[in-house]
């Protein structure tokens, strides 16, 4: 007996009170449990404590913990939000930002850009017309004028004439019939130096007066329609040729308001000596400060306004976040 | 004593809440909510403790229900539980806080929960007497131990059950049911005058 029950431990002992022995074990046990007393004893005290485990019901939980469709969505919903969903909100906020600050950037860049040219073209031209009075005083002492200058001011001279002759209170817009025959008459003697000045670059010497004189009348005509509107956006070059040539040319008739007509007529029938051959060279050579003598201010402008609304814009946006 | 093999079906009711029924989640939580509580309580040792890692740990497992693979839906829930213990214990050691329960057991009258009902008074001061007596000395058990007899004894889990949930092999969970039982003994045996005459270990005369 003694014997038999040092064989069968503690575990065993508990497996069979809940009747979780192996099969293998099971019957030997049962068959050493019938003739051990001291087994039969450690069996009683075994199933004596389980029974005391037992006796006491589970506690009841002090309320139900039944789960609803807010709980569960309310706290996936929040995990969601705090792990995965704030990059990506935060890159959907910072999108338009770095989008209008590249925007204010470049509109700045153009701006600046666009200025600049626009200043460096005024800055030549005016100082190229400016010049024009006083070269077309020395002109006749020169041989060779400035190609450049020649081109000009045979057009601001033509135009003098017309502003000089005509009287001071008059608008140069209301068209003169008198400036349109004087028009005519200077084209006519100087078809070739009026060619330039209306096609420049592709002008060339026209052989016949009369249709010389025929188109030269028309630009005369335009050039008396176009004179007062000094700010008007030409880019056609002949038509701006013009318009700064009569800008220039009312300074100048300005100018020399008390000097009697004939002077000024003086001084263009010298600039009739000059040789119709070279003073279309020049401008062809030269006809790009023809061209863009008429610097505009539209583009800065509307660039500097669209810089400054983007950046303002940049600025609320930035604020906001 | 394995109790999950009961009439109603609970492999299609598990089916069901994983496929996001609420309802079927919620039946096998009214099933289970008892064992899983008392497990946290046994753990944790405070009601409110207790009462917080049973709703986290539903709320964990309704959440986790995918990766669920088969087996002992109770042995997975109430590793759910008890891991949220271990975690609350975790953060007890960190942050060391006084419970109320350490005051004394005067919530245990208030709670009706802990009345047994149909009992004379006499009965349930005894049953009050009994139950304090039994959870005191479990408590004095090594963690191991502990877990392995409440789950066997107190809530009536399978050998093969708690091994699964404890992730360990049959032949341990034997042993330490063995060695818990055996500690048991010896504790009650020590407090033999406290307990009702009819629970009173080693009473060779009664049988």
């Amino acid at each position: 007996m003694t014997q038999m029950h040092t064989t069968w431990r503690e575990v065993d002992i508990s497996a069979y009170v809940d009747g979780e022995l192996e099969p293998a074990k099971q019957s030997a046990f049962e068959a050493a449990l019938a003739q051990d007393r001291v087994l039969q004893q450690k069996v009683k005290e075994m199933r004596e404590v389980v029974a005391l485990v037992r006796a006491i019901p589970l506690r009841e939980p002090p309320r139900n913990y039944l789960l609803t469709p807010s709980m569960v969505a309310e706290k996936s919903g929040a995990e969601k939000s705090g792990a995965e969903k704030s990059p990506q909100r935060a890159y959907r906020r910072s999108t338009p930002l770095l989008f209008m600050r590249l925007a204010t950037s470049l509109a700045a860049v153009a701006f600046v850009v666009t200025a600049g040219l626009t200043y460096m073209q005024r800055s030549i031209s005016p100082t190229m017309v400016l010049n024009a009075p006083n070269a077309a005083e020395e002109m006749p002492a020169m041989e060779a004028p400035p190609a450049a200058v020649v081109a000009t001011v045979v057009v601001q001279k033509e135009v003098e004439v017309m502003q000089v002759r005509e009287p001071a209170a008059m608008p140069a817009a209301t068209p003169s019939t008198e400036a349109v025959a004087r028009a005519e008459k200077v084209v006519e003697s100087e078809a070739v130096v009026e060619a330039p000045a209306a096609v420049p670059l592709t002008a060339t010497p026209q052989p016949d007066a009369g249709i010389a004189a025929a188109e030269a009348t028309t630009n005369a005509q335009e050039l008396t329609e176009t004179a007062p509107q000094e700010e008007m956006l030409v880019l056609e070059s002949a038509p701006a040729a013009e318009a700064q040539g009569v800008d220039e040319a009312e300074r100048v008739g300005e100018g020399n308001a008390g000097a009697p007509p004939g002077a000024a007529e003086s001084e263009w029938m010298a600039y009739d000596t000059a040789e119709p051959t070279t003073a279309d060279q020049y401008s062809l050579v030269t006809g790009v400060p023809t061209q863009t003598s008429t610097p505009s201010w539209w583009l800065p402008g509307i660039l500097g306004a669209v810089t400054l609304l983007l950046a303002g814009l940049t600025f609320w946006i930035s604020r906001r976040r | 004593m394995n109790t999950t093999t009961d009439s109603w079906d609970e492999a299609a009711l598990v089916q069901r809440a994983q496929k996001g029924n609420l309802d079927a989640f919620n039946a096998l939580l009214l099933h289970y909510q008892t064992q899983v509580y008392n497990l946290a309580w046994h753990l944790l040792h405070d009601e409110a403790a207790a009462d917080d890692a049973t709703q986290e740990a539903f709320i964990s497992a309704y959440k986790g229900l995918a990766k669920f693979r088969g087996g002992s839906f109770r042995a997975w829930l109430l590793r759910i539980v008890a891991n949220a213990c271990y975690d609350e214990l975790r953060r007890r050691k960190r942050r060391p806080t006084v419970s109320w329960e350490d005051f004394g057991d005067a919530d245990d009258e208030a709670n009706p929960h802990l009345a047994d009902g149909g009992l004379l008074p006499e009965q349930t001061l005894q049953q009050q007497e009994l139950r304090a007596l039994l959870e005191r000395t479990l408590a004095k058990l090594p963690e191991d131990q502990r877990m392995v007899i409440v789950l066997v004894d107190r809530m009536g889990l399978a050998y093969q059950e708690v091994a699964e949930l404890l992730n360990t092999r049959l032949g341990t969970v034997k042993s330490r049911l063995a060695r818990a039982r055996a500690q048991m003994q010896q504790l009650l045996q020590e407090e033999r005058e406290l307990l009702p005459h009819r629970y009173r270990l080693n009473s060779e005369d009664e049988a």
